[in-house]
C-alpha cells in the first residue's frame, strides 16, 4: 500500500476527482504516472511473433465473420417467392359479397402456432371476377375491417377507408389496399401470396396501383 | 415535534410491505375472468347487446331510433323464432343487418340465442290478447280514415313539428321501412318517444286487428314505385 | 472484561479485513470508485436520476431473468407462457407487473436524468463522452421497452410488428430486404419473435452494460457536473484548475458524505415500482397474436405513444422524412451537441434557447402522447351497432327523421361521428350540425364526401341520404334555426325567424 502513496496524491481531490493521468488506477503493480511505452525495437523474435499473431488474428477473424455476418445478412438476401395458395371452394364467397378468408403462410415453421394463419378479404365480383385484399392496412399495416352496410373497410388504427374495391376512400392511407394476384383451379380460388404487403413490395406484381 | 427513530419507520415500511406482499389478493393481481376471450366466445347477453343492438334498438333505459325491445306489447307478439330469424338473416329492404356468421356478421349461432333469449326474458304479463306480429295487409282504402283518426289523436300529444312532411305517408320514409316494421310500430308505439300503442292511440278503444291492418296497407299504398330498385342518385 | 473481549473482537475483524484488503485491494477500488470524491453542491435532489434509472435497471435484469424462466420465445408457446405467468403461476403476475411497470419507471426517470443533464449544461467541456454514452443509453433504453412488448406477445405485439415493418417498408432502395430482416422473413411468424427475443434478451442488455460501464467511467474520470452558477463560464483552458479548486474546497467522498439522498430515492423507486406493480399490475396479454383474430385496436405502450400520434397527424407526404430522415438527424444532433455547444454558460438562466426548447419537446410529446392515449382518430368499431344516441338526439322527430338516425347508425357514420359525444371522434362531433350545415350542403358531403371522409354516393338510396341529411339538419340546439344559405340574401329577422324555427330549412319538396 505505502508505493500507492504518491499515487494518491496525484489522484487528489484536487486533481479533479479521481482521474488518474496514466493506466488503470487499481494495478498496484506499476509506478505512479508513468505510461509504458517502449521505443521502437529492431525487429526480434518477439516482436516479429507479435505482428505475425495479428496478421493471424486478422486473417481468423474475416474468415470467421464470412459465416456470421452471412448468417444475420441471409434474410436480409434471401428471396421468398410467392407461391400459389387455396382459399378453399368458390362457395364460400357469395356472388356481390366480401368475406374473410385465411391461408397457412408457405413459409411457416412447425413452431409459428396461430401466427401461421394469414388473413385477407375476398371480394366476389361475379361468378367469375374476384378481387382479394390484403388484410393491412396500407398506411401503417394494422386490419382493415369490412363493414357490409356502407361497403367500406376501416382501419382501427388511425381511421384509413376503402372503398368495395380497394381504392382509398379516406384518411392517412397512401394507397389503395394491397391486393394478392388470384386464379380459380378445380372450382377453388386461389392466390399468389407468402409476404406481408409494404409500400416496399406490395406483393402483386401484376396489379395497377392507384395512388391515393 | 416527536422525534421518529429511522429504525421504526424502515421496520413500519417493512411491516406495510410485507403485508401487502402476503395480502391475498393485491387489486393488482388479473383475476381469471380479466383473461382473453374471443368475440365469438362472449355469452354475456349485456355485453353482447350494447355493442350489437342498442345503438338502434333501446331496451327501456336509453332511446334508440328504431324498435324498442323493452316494449311489452311488442315482446308479447314476437315468438323467438321470429326474432332469431330477424337477427341472424337481417331484414331485406330495410335497415336491419344480417348478423350471423354464414351472411358476413359476427355473431354465433349461439350468440344469437342468448340475445334473443335476453330480449324475450324481458317479457311481461300483458293483459289481453294482442295482435300477431305478422299479417296480411288489409284494405288500404279504409285504412286512410283510420289514419286520419290516429294522427288526429296524436296530434294532441305529440309537437306539431313531428307531423311536417307528410309524417308517416313521408314517400322517402315509406322508401326505408317494410311494411312489417309499419305493423310492430303501429301495435307496440314507443313508450320512450311518446308514441302510444294501439291500445291507447285512440281515445276510449284499442284498434281492432282490420284497422290494423287497413292503416297498414294504407301506408303500404303511398310507398313510391321505385322502393326497393337500385340508387338512381337523382337526388332532390 | 466486556471491554476486553469486544477489542479482541474489533482487532479479529480488522485483521481478517486486512488479509483480504491485501489480496483484493478493496479500499483502494472503493476510494477511486464509490469513495471518490464530488463537490458538496452535487449532492443535491437534482442528481439523485441518474442513480435511479440505474436501480431500476437493475429490478428489469432480476425479473427479466425470472420471467425468463417460464418465457418460450416460440410463436406457438410465447402466448400460453404468458397466461400461465398471468393466471396460474405464483406470484407469475408480480413478476410481469414488476418487470412491466420497472420498464415505465425506468424511461421515466431517464427522461428526468437528461432533462436534468441538460439543464445543468452537463454536456459540455470535458464531459462529451459521459453525454454521448448517455444518448446511446438513452437509444437502447428506448430499444428495450420496444422490444420488450414484443415479448408480451400478444395481438398488440403481432400489429405492433406490422407497424415496424410498414415503417421500414418506406425505406429507399432495400425497402423490401429490410423488411424481410426485420422479420426474420417474408410475414411475421415465429422467426420474427425469436429476433426480438435475441435483442431484448442478450443484445440489448450486454450493450447497456457495456455503454453504462462507460458512462460511470467518465463520471470518475471528468467527475460529476458542479452545481452551474449563473456567470461562471466554461472554459477549455481553466475548466480543469476550476473544477479541481471546487473539489479542493468542498469536495466530499461520494461514499458515504454524498450519497444519503440516491439512496432515499432510490428506497421511493421500489416501493413506487413495487406499489404500482401491487395496485395495477402487469399488462396484458391481450388477446393472442393471432392474425386472423382481427377485432383489435392496435396500440403501442405509452412511451411509443407519441409517434402513433404523428402517424395520424402528419400528411401523407411528411411521412418517410418523419419516419426514416427526422430521427438520425435527431439522433445524430444529440451525438454533436457537446462540440456544437461546448463551452460557456451552463447554468439555465443564462441558456433561454435550452430551457425553451424543454419546454417545447415536453409540451409537444406530452401532447401528442395525450392523443395518441386518447386516440380520436381511431374509430370505435362498434359504436356503428352500439353507441346509443342521447334522448334529446332523438325525442320529437319526424319518422323520417328517425330513419335518418337508423342509416346513420347502420352506414357506419357514428364510428367516425359522435353525437354530443358518442361515438368515434374521427370526423366532426354532429350534435349542432343542423347549425353550420344547410341541407344542400349536408347532401353534397355525404354523396360525394371530402374533407377526409369517404363519398357515400354509391352506397346509399336516393331516401337513405333524405332520410339522414333530414336528421342531420335536426341536430341542433333547442330554439336554434337551421343553417341558412350564405348566397341567398338574409331574411328580416323577428317573425320569419321564428317562423323558420318550426319549419323545415328546405322547405316544401313535394
Amino acid at each position: 500500500m505505502s508505493s500507492d502513496a504518491p499515487n494518491k496524491e496525484a489522484c487528489s481531490p484536487a486533481n479533479g476527482g479521481c482521474g488518474c493521468s496514466g493506466g488503470t488506477p487499481a494495478s498496484g503493480a506499476l509506478p505512479p504516472g508513468v505510461v509504458t511505452v517502449e521505443a521502437p525495437a529492431p525487429t526480434t523474435r518477439r516482436n516479429f511473433l507479435f505482428q505475425i499473431g495479428i496478421a493471424l488474428n486478422l486473417l481468423a477473424g474475416a474468415l470467421i465473420s464470412i459465416p456470421l455476418i452471412g448468417f444475420v445478412l441471409s434474410t436480409f438476401i434471401q428471396k421468398f417467392p410467392l407461391q400459389w395458395i387455396s382459399l378453399g371452394s368458390l362457395e364460400k364467397f357469395p356472388v356481390g359479397q366480401v368475406r374473410l378468408a385465411q391461408y397457412l403462410n408457405p413459409y411457416r415453421r412447425t413452431w409459428d402456432g396461430e401466427t401461421a394463419h394469414i388473413p385477407c378479404w375476398v371480394r366476389r365480383i361475379d361468378e367469375a371476377e374476384f378481387q382479394v385484399f390484403a388484410i393491412n392496412c396500407t398506411h401503417l399495416g394494422c386490419p382493415v375491417r369490412w363493414f357490409a352496410e356502407s361497403k367500406l373497410f376501416m382501419c382501427p388504427c388511425h381511421g384509413g377507408a376503402f372503398y368495395e374495391n380497394g381504392d382509398h376512400a379516406a384518411g392517412p392511407p397512401p394507397r389503395g389496399l394491397f391486393t394478392y394476384e388470384y386464379r380459380v383451379l378445380n372450382g377453388n380460388l386461389e392466390i399468389k401470396g407468402g409476404i406481408l404487403p409494404t409500400l416496399a413490395n406490395p406483393g402483386n406484381p401484376t396489379e395497377k396501383v392507384k395512388e391515393a | 415535534m416527536i422525534m421518529i427513530r429511522p429504525a421504526f419507520l424502515v421496520a413500519s415500511a417493512g411491516v406495510v410491505a410485507s403485508l401487502a406482499l402476503t395480502a391475498c389478493e393485491p387489486p393488482g393481481k388479473p383475476p381469471i375472468t380479466k383473461k382473453w376471450k374471443a368475440p365469438t366466445e362472449v355469452t354475456d347477453f349485456t355485453k353482447l347487446y350494447s355493442q350489437n343492438c342498442l345503438g338502434c334498438h333501446s331496451l327501456g333505459e336509453t332511446s334508440g331510433p328504431s324498435l324498442s325491445m323493452a316494449n311489452p306489447i311488442y315482446l308479447a307478439s314476437i315468438t323467438r323464432e321470429d326474432l332469431v330469424n330477424v337477427i341472424a338473416n337481417g331484414v331485406p329492404g330495410s335497415r336491419m343487418p344480417a348478423f350471423a356468421e354464414v351472411n358476413g356478421g359476427s355473431l354465433t349461432d349461439a350468440q344469437i340465442g342468448i340475445i334473443a333469449d335476453g330480449i324475450l326474458a324481458k317479457r311481461q304479463p300483458v293483459e289481453g290478447p294482442v295482435p300477431a306480429w305478422s299479417a296480411p295487409l288489409g284494405n288500404p282504402a279504409a285504412g286512410q280514415a283510420v289514419y286520419a283518426a290516429v294522427v288526429e289523436s296524436l296530434k294532441k300529444t305529440l309537437p306539431a313539428s313531428v307531423f311536417r312532411d307528410g309524417f308517416l305517408t313521408n314517400r322517402d320514409f315509406l322508401g326505408l321501412v317494410t311494411d312489417q316494421y309499419l305493423r310492430s310500430l303501429v301495435i307496440g308505439g314507443s313508450a320512450e318517444l311518446g308514441i302510444p300503442n294501439y291500445r291507447e292511440v285512440l281515445p276510449g278503444r284499442a284498434l281492432t286487428d282490420a284497422e290494423i291492418a287497413d292503416l297498414v296497407a294504407y301506408l303500404s299504398s303511398q310507398r313510391p314505385a321505385d322502393y326497393g330498385k337500385p340508387p338512381t342518385n337523382s337526388n332532390p | 472484561m466486556i471491554a476486553n473481549a469486544k477489542k479482541k473482537l474489533i482487532d479479529a475483524g480488522l485483521g481478517v479485513y486486512g488479509w483480504i484488503d491485501d489480496r483484493l485491494h478493496v479500499t483502494e477500488i472503493f476510494e477511486h470508485t464509490a469513495g471518490h470524491h464530488i463537490p458538496k453542491s452535487t449532492s443535491s435532489w437534482f442528481y439523485v436520476f441518474g442513480s435511479a434509472t440505474l436501480l431500476c435497471l437493475i429490478i428489469q435484469l432480476v425479473t427479466g431473468t425470472m420471467l425468463a424462466l417460464t418465457y418460450v420465445p416460440s410463436g406457438a408457446e410465447a402466448y400460453t407462457t404468458l397466461e400461465y405467468m398471468t393466471y396460474e403461476q405464483p406470484l407469475g403476475w408480480l413478476i410481469r407487473a414488476i418487470h412491466y411497470w420497472g420498464s415505465n419507471f425506468m424511461v421515466a426517470i431517464m427522461i428526468l436524468h437528461i432533462t436534468q443533464v441538460y439543464l445543468f449544461g452537463a454536456y459540455k467541456y470535458p464531459r462529451e463522452i459521459t453525454w454521448i454514452s448517455g444518448v446511446f443509453l438513452g437509444l437502447i433504453t428506448l430499444g428495450l421497452a420496444f422490444t420488450g412488448q414484443v415479448m408480451r406477445f400478444d395481438e398488440d405485439a403481432y400489429w405492433g410488428i406490422g407497424i415496424g415493418a410498414s415503417i421500414t417498408g418506406r425505406s429507399p432502395v432495400f425497402g423490401a430486404e429490410l423488411v424481410q430482416m426485420l422479420l426474420g422473413g417474408p410475414i411475421i411468424n415465429s422467426d420474427t419473435l425469436s429476433r426480438f427475443f435475441a435483442l431484448h434478451v442478450f443484445v440489448l442488455p450486454g450493450a447497456i452494460l457495456a455503454f453504462i460501464a462507460l458512462h460511470l467511467r467518465m463520471v470518475l474520470l471528468k467527475g460529476i457536473n458542479e452545481w452551474p452558477e449563473p456567470g461562471v463560464l466554461v472554459n477549455r483552458e481553466t475548466y480543469d484548475k476550476h473544477y479541481a479548486a471546487i473539489i479542493r474546497r468542498e469536495g466530499i467522498p461520494f461514499t458515504p458524505h454524498g450519497i444519503g439522498k440516491d439512496l432515499v430515492a432510490g428506497a421511493i423507486v421500489i416501493i413506487a415500482i413495487l406499489g404500482c406493480a401491487l395496485i395495477f399490475g402487469p399488462k396484458g396479454p391481450l388477446g393472442p397474436p393471432d392474425p386472423t383474430e382481427i377485432a383489435v385496436h392496435p396500440r403501442p405502450d405509452w412511451a411509443f405513444m407519441w409517434i402513433f400520434a404523428v402517424a395520424a397527424l402528419m400528411p401523407e407526404w411528411a411521412e418517410v422524412p418523419a419516419f426514416l430522415i427526422a430521427p438520425p438527424i435527431v439522433i445524430g444532433f444529440l451525438i454533436l451537441l457537446p462540440f456544437i455547444n461546448n463551452t460557456g454558460e451552463k447554468h439555465w438562466s443564462r441558456r433561454p434557447v435550452a430551457v425553451l426548447s424543454v419546454f417545447a419537446i415536453y409540451l409537444s410529446l406530452g401532447i401528442l402522447t395525450w392523443f395518441g392515449i386518447t386516440g380520436p382518430w381511431s374509430p370505435p368499431m362498434l359504436a356503428w351497432s352500439g353507441a346509443v344516441t342521447p334522448k334529446d338526439f332523438v325525442v320529437n322527430r319526424t319518422p323520417l327523421e328517425l330513419q335518418g338516425l337508423v342509416v346513420f347508425q347502420q352506414k357506419q357514420c357514428r364510428n367516425c361521428h359522435a353525437i354530443d359525444g358518442i361515438g368515434g371522434h374521427r370526423g366532426p362531433d354532429l350534435w349542432n350540425v343542423g347549425d353550420r350545415m344547410t341541407h344542400p350542403q349536408l347532401v353534397r358531403q355525404v354523396i360525394q364526401g371530402g374533407g377526409n371522409m369517404p363519398a357515400y354516393g354509391k352506397n346509399l338510396t336516393p331516401h337513405e341520404v333524405e332520410a339522414v341529411v333530414q336528421y342531420m339538419v335536426s341536430l341542433r340546439p333547442p330554439g336554434n334555426v337551421p343553417a341558412l344559405d350564405s348566397a341567398k340574401p338574409a331574411e328580416p329577422p323577428a317573425e320569419n325567424r321564428k317562423q323558420a324555427a318550426k319549419e323545415p330549412a328546405h322547405g316544401d319538396r313535394g
